[in-house]
């Protein structure tokens, strides 16, 4: 290796971060270059320069005034819906579901606790709840008095067991 | 569309003491980090306060199966190097005097002295000298540098929260070291 070669690589040659056969040539170069050598001692000196600052702290009460901060934030609701489905989507996923879901259509949320909700993004949607929802055929919540009109699918996420999503068909009644 | 509201509410409350949790755990690291990028402890702070306050509104895109301070340290990035580069450049002081810190003390942690080299901290002196090296550093060097050398990343962590790849990394960090080693150059002794 010549030396322009090498100090090019001089970097990645003190963090390590070259093939075993690189790290070999320029390990031998530098054992008979003084010029290179030096270089390599002086870049060895500015990263442990580097990793001898000291840990700067903040105020005793950053932490929580970050978390008051916090409290001031506004996310739209949209934004919710996005966050909502993403953290869904994540684990199981129907992608078509997911594409839709995404695209902010109305999404129900069915909880383990049976605190099943709707969660309304277009206005035009009606909803009185309890409400009793069908995918697939199959019901998935207890059949109530109330029902959900919609003239838009309904993306489902079933918390009751994972998370799921599903494409519910809306029964009228 | 009170229902609406309440599922909102709901997921969004669990998520809330979560992320808190995340605060009280990361936010010294962070403002580390974001002192190093700054130089003084009023940018610091705003910087880390915009760096969680980014993340909270996009928790729900966070997809848990990366560690947090991954994804954090994508986010202080982007955060850091945008508004470092917005704003205003201040007069570059001449690194032979020793930069005072700003609004007297800054504070510092004490090094364990039974530990190895790198355990030992430079002085404040020198600490403003290569603090101010790193201020001279343009943003995306700049944060190369403190992620490799202060936080320990591998090129490979530095890509993915960087949003480059290996051999930018590489270009960024090689010449960074670079452009510090030249100023303090005439302080080797005092490094060592």
């Amino acid at each position: 290796m010549n030396c322009h070669r090498v100090t090019n690589l001089m970097s990645a040659f003190v963090d390590g971060e070259l093939t075993g056969t690189e790290m070999l040539a320029i390990r031998r170069h530098i054992s008979d270059c003084p010029d290179c050598a030096a270089e390599y001692e002086s870049l060895k000196m500015t990263k442990l320069a580097l990793a001898r600052l000291r840990t700067v702290v903040p105020r005793e009460d950053f932490a929580a005034s970050i978390i008051r901060r916090l409290d001031e934030q506004i996310i739209p609701p949209y934004q919710r819906l996005i966050n909502v489905v993403y953290k869904y989507a994540a684990r199981k996923l129907s992608p078509v579901a997911a594409a839709l879901a995404v695209s902010g259509l109305v999404l129900a949320i069915l909880a383990a606790s049976g605190q099943d909700r709707i969660l309304i993004q277009k206005p035009d949607v009606v909803v009185s709840a309890p409400y009793s929802v069908r995918t697939h055929g199959v019901s998935l919540v207890p059949a109530t008095e109330n029902v959900v009109y919609s003239d838009k699918p309904v993306v489902v996420a079933d918390h009751t067991a994972g998370a799921n999503l599903y494409l519910a068909d809306l029964t009228v009644r | 569309m009170e229902f609406a509201d309440t599922v909102a509410e709901v997921a969004r409350n669990e998520d809330r003491r979560e992320f808190d949790r995340l605060v009280e755990r990361y936010h010294k690291q962070a403002y580390n980090i974001a002192y190093r990028m700054a130089g003084n402890h009023a940018d610091a702070e705003d910087l880390t306060q915009e760096a969680f306050i980014r993340a909270f509104r996009f928790f729900g895109q966070y997809r848990r199966e990366l560690p947090f301070d991954s994804w954090l340290y994508k986010i202080m990035s982007n955060v850091f190097i945008d508004r470092l580069r917005r704003k205003p450049k201040v007069k570059i002081r001449s690194i032979d005097q020793p930069v005072a810190t700003d609004e007297g003390e800054a504070q510092f942690e004490i090094a364990d002295p039974s530990g190895g080299p790198e355990d030992v901290v430079l002085s404040q002196e020198m600490d403003s000298r290569v603090q101010a090296a790193l201020q001279n550093l343009p943003e995306a060097f700049r944060i190369t540098v403190i992620y490799a050398d202060i936080e320990g990343l591998s090129y490979e962590e530095i890509a993915e929260a960087t949003n480059t790849n290996i051999g930018t990394v590489r270009s960024r960090l090689h010449r960074g070291r670079r452009l510090l080693r030249d100023k303090l150059k005439q302080y080797e002794h005092q490094l060592l």
